[in-house]
């Protein structure tokens, strides 16, 4: 195959085959009427996505306005201290789960392969999946509110509080499980983003070509995978305790609350760089193009962006300065606080240094630009005060709190959101949002922010504590109270200007939509459904600045893969590091699938809560049915074995092995499976580590014998799917479904054997956190087994199908990774139960 | 086409100093959490760690003189950034009583 970095000409050559861009266009058609809810194209999903998102915005911002008006004036009875508590839940819960969250992934999924080069992400109903259950699910668990049964503990849900004996009606679980699934949602995101830019994108575009905002995605995505973990354990252990009185969080039978402290917030401070640094490189693309010039320390702020994804995760405890922690805990939280402090500012250089440099077009996104600018390096400041253990002990809980928050968050994030929209809206329609508009859109957040928000500083010193639902005049808090209240609705008025104007110019007629900012990134580029006509060759970080003629040579079909050659979606999948051309993947098309099972898994969630038992399993089979269906559909045989991507390239189609996109989608999968189980082991060994015996008096730590037997019976099952893969996948399919069975039951026969030792030991989980901690460890490995029976099934028929004769591979590739993950997850588990107390009893 | 692609080695190269920050900070948080009973161990984890730093500096300072590409630079920032949060996680070591009493 020829090297196309070399040629000096493009990839493919002129006149292009009459009937290319028809049957292009063709394979690419966005479904219209009814069927429009089955597209899976990412600029339509993508779109939907964003607009739900800005839907939960306003949801969440009139809830606001709601506790702002209570709180106007001293001693108010506008709303009720019951319903205090439910809005102000609500509020940061909506805002940061079904709103901050979803919008960047959104624009990600809107954006990304446009940006890449790719004609879409790698597993596109994935994407269509993990949107409509999060639109179902979010409307659903939104209009809790409606009927008095929304959670009302706090965003962060502390136990005991939220405990049953303290919170005995439905609400928390709304929260737990409704919260829980919208987590899977955003994890099934960043699977697709991760594979999406380490493998679609176009050629030449090496991971130092990659534009910053990919790698702020890119590492962004990682973080999901390492911290949403954490979130989605801890919820599994309070909702087991509220359902079955597993005292996990009760100290009075060896359970502990900071454990939830400690399981939320190892999630919940990543969180905050996992909603700042997708701005970030939102950010980093718009500055470069209003200042017009390339971006100044643009490897630097790479760096500075993977540093901030590690330090982020050090920085959980200062959530938890006053709970009780250690003094030299809290300085070692303290200095980490800090030091991720120096890669930030080395981007907020970067960003100050290209606008001296360049010359500023004080455009709609120039202004949001300069806001961010000013409102996050505020909050910033106030970061590192409230890092200091004891000016954080003095305002912990207080409005100052409060107001550091509302700072880091609007500042760094709803502004370059904004700015995001006005730069990027032309894309949908070539209509731009009006600049006069912009100017008082601008004006009136900026001022109504700083209005509303200042005070609070103030407030906060002055000793006001938050999610208080009214206070004394005496406390002299009633003026900078008022102040916060008329700041907040004259925000509230830029954000309806906002929406008035973006209504208003989406519905002028199209127009050609150019490139008007003179971006240098490929978003630009002519784009139809099928993204760009042909797929660019890169050779430069700022690509249409440095190829002034690119977007005409896409635009003929003069670059990669200019049509379909199978008469299907396809994109090109090139190598991680120096984006090679690969091979050819067939995308997925159209389907009602990923609808019915997301509709399935939100309905399940929501009755299940409401403990419509019966109405709850009928939906989560049918959302299981509608997943089987949609897998079902994949891994077919290629229908051709190459094809021509350029004039002198061919290319494979598909791939095997861990050059697969769904290998990798699988891995990543594996790996967030696995920090869930290493979160539930963290909750084994922190109630462990409160214990003055261990294990503590009345329980036992079950027979060696149960346990070696139960780790031989798994690793043979392991052992037996493997030797399948490895020498009977390609002829004898017969064995590989006796062996597939066989390796079930062993791997059944093993959890039964681990159960059964722990039974004979006594094991109680009502009794004592110790042993509710080995059974939720249990209960986690017996879910997977429950996973592996339906894929051992579903392998047996797909062999019997003749599906996963040779090139069918990849499914049964993909299932043996999630079955040694599980062997891997039982044999750890079994070790540690039984060796830990040892030694520590020791 | 089968040229190299080294994602493994590229990732890592500008992610071991990274790494070597965070395996510091998480071993002296669980050692001083579990209740530690030398300073001896946190004060040589330390020197471990500043040492690794420092030599990862010098390797990255090479090849920064090198290409100075992405990645180049990448290993350099990254171990720079490290010493200096290694370095921050220390001083509360030096200046607050080393290990609590349990």
């Amino acid at each position: 195959m020829k090297d196309a970095a070399l040629n000096p000409t493009t990839p493919s050559s002129l006149p292009r085959p009459p009937d290319e861009l028809a049957r292009l266009a063709r394979a690419w058609k966005t479904p219209t009427g009814l069927r429009f809810l089955t597209s899976i194209n990412n600029t339509t999903i993508g779109l939907l996505y964003i607009a739900t998102a800005l839907l939960f915005f306003i949801l969440a911002g009139v809830l606001a306005l709601l506790m702002r008006v209570q709180l106007a004036v001293p001693d108010n009875t506008f709303i009720s201290p019951g319903l205090y508590n439910q809005l102000f839940t609500m509020h940061g819960t909506v805002m940061m789960f079904l709103f901050a969250i979803p919008v960047v992934e959104a624009i990600a999924v809107y954006l990304l392969p446009g940006i890449l080069g790719a004609r879409e992400l790698p597993f596109p109903r994935l994407s269509a999946y993990a949107f409509w259950a999060y639109a179902f699910g979010g409307l659903g668990f939104f209009c809790s509110i409606f009927v008095g049964l929304a959670p009302d503990g706090g965003w962060f849900m502390y136990p005991p509080l939220t405990g049953k004996a303290f919170s005995p009606g439905l609400n928390a679980d709304f929260w737990l499980l409704g919260i829980g699934f919208i987590e899977i949602s955003a994890i099934a995101g960043a699977i697709e983003l991760i594979v999406g830019i380490l493998m679609t994108r176009a050629p030449g575009m090496s991971l130092s070509k990659m534009p910053v905002y990919a790698w702020s995605m890119l590492v962004v995505a990682v973080m999901i995978v390492f911290a949403f973990p954490a979130v989605i354990a801890g919820t599994a252990l309070l909702e087991l305790e509220r359902a079955f009185d597993w005292p996990f969080f009760i100290p009075a039978r060896g359970g502990d609350p900071i454990l939830w402290q400690h399981l939320f917030w190892f999630f919940g401070h990543p969180e905050v760089y996992i909603i700042f640094l997708p701005a970030a490189g939102m950010v980093s693309t718009m500055i470069p193009s209003i200042s017009g010039t390339a971006l100044v320390g643009r490897r630097a702020i790479i760096v500075a962006l993977v540093a901030v994804g590690f330090f982020s995760f050090a920085l959980w405890a200062h959530h938890m300065f006053t709970a009780g922690l250690g003094p030299l805990e809290s300085g070692l939280i303290s200095a980490a606080s800090m030091a991720v402090a120096v890669p930030t500012a080395i981007q907020v250089f970067g960003w100050i240094a290209t606008l001296w440099r360049g010359k500023v077009n004080w455009c709609g996104p120039a202004l949001f630009l300069m806001g961010f600018l000013f409102i996050f390096v505020l909050g910033g400041l106030t970061g590192v005060m409230v890092a200091v253990v004891p000016f954080d002990w003095q305002v912990h809980d207080t409005y100052f709190i409060v107001a550091h928050l509302h700072y880091v968050l609007i500042g760094g994030m709803v502004f370059p959101v904004f700015a995001g929209l006005y730069y990027w809206i032309p894309l949908i329609k070539g209509r731009a949002l009006s600049e006069r508009w912009a100017r008082w859109v601008f004006g009136l957040m900026f001022a109504g922010f700083n209005t509303a928000f200042f005070p609070m500083h103030l407030t906060g010193m002055l000793g006001m504590p938050r999610r208080v639902y009214t206070y004394g005049a005496e406390m002299g808090w009633s003026g900078l109270n008022m102040l916060s209240t008329v700041g907040a609705f004259v925000f509230a008025a830029g954000v309806v200007l906002f929406f008035i104007d973006l209504v208003r110019s989406q519905r002028l007629p199209t127009l050609p939509i150019g490139n008007p900012w003179n971006a240098s990134t490929l978003e630009w580029l002519p784009n139809e459904a099928y993204a760009t006509r042909s797929i660019p060759q890169i050779d430069s970080a700022v690509p249409l600045w440095d190829h002034p003629g690119l977007a005409a040579e896409v635009d003929a079909g003069q670059h990669w893969l200019p049509g379909t050659e199978t008469g299907l979606r396809e994109t090109i999948v090139t190598s991680a590091v120096q984006a090679r051309p690969l091979f050819v993947q067939v995308l997925p098309t159209d389907s009602w699938l990923p609808f019915i099972a997301a509709l399935g898994t939100a309905a399940f969630f929501l009755l299940l809560t409401i403990k419509w038992n019966v109405s709850a399993w009928v939906c989560g089979i049918v959302a299981v049915a509608a997943i089987v269906a949609w897998l079902w559909e994949t891994d077919q045989a290629p229908v051709q074995e190459q094809v021509r991507v350029a004039d002198h390239v061919i290319l494979p189609v598909g791939m095997l092995g861990p050059r697969s996109h769904a290998w990798w989608g699988t891995a990543i999968m594996m790996v967030v499976d696995l920090t869930i189980f290493a979160s539930f082991l963290f909750a084994f060994i922190h109630i462990s580590m409160r214990l003055n015996i261990c294990p503590p008096p009345g329980a036992h730590l079950p027979d060696a014998r149960w346990q070696i037997g139960a780790c031989a019976l798994m690793l043979a099952s392991s052992a037996l799917v493997e030797c399948s893969r490895r020498k009977l996948a390609a002829a004898h399919q017969a064995w590989l479904r006796v062996l597939t069975a066989l390796a079930l039951v062993l791997l059944v026969a093993g959890f039964a054997a681990t159960l059964l030792g722990q039974r004979a030991a006594g094991l109680d989980p009502v009794a004592h956190a110790w042993g509710a901690s080995i059974a939720a460890l249990l209960a986690y490995q017996g879910m997977h087994i429950v996973i592996l029976a339906i894929i051992a099934i579903y392998l047996i028929v797909r062999s019997w199908d003749g599906k996963l004769h040779g090139r069918n591979r990849g499914t049964y590739n993909n299932s043996v990774l999630i079955w040694h993950g599980t062997v891997l997850q039982g044999v750890f588990g079994a070790l540690a139960v039984s060796l830990l107390p040892q030694w520590m009893g020791a | 086409m089968q040229k190299r692609d080294p994602l493994f080695a590229s990732v890592m190269r500008v992610c071991a100093p990274l790494l070597v920050w965070a395996a510091h900070f998480f071993f002296c948080y669980a050692y001083v959490a579990a209740g530690c009973a030398s300073s001896t161990v946190l004060g040589v984890t330390t020197a471990l760690a500043l040492s690794a730093c420092c030599g990862l500096l010098w390797l990255s300072w090479r090849g920064r003189m090198g290409k100075g590409t992405l990645l180049d630079m990448g290993a350099f920032l990254a171990s720079v950034l490290s010493f200096i949060a290694i370095t921050w996680s220390t001083l509360p070591l030096i200046f607050m009583s080393a290990c609590k009493a349990v």
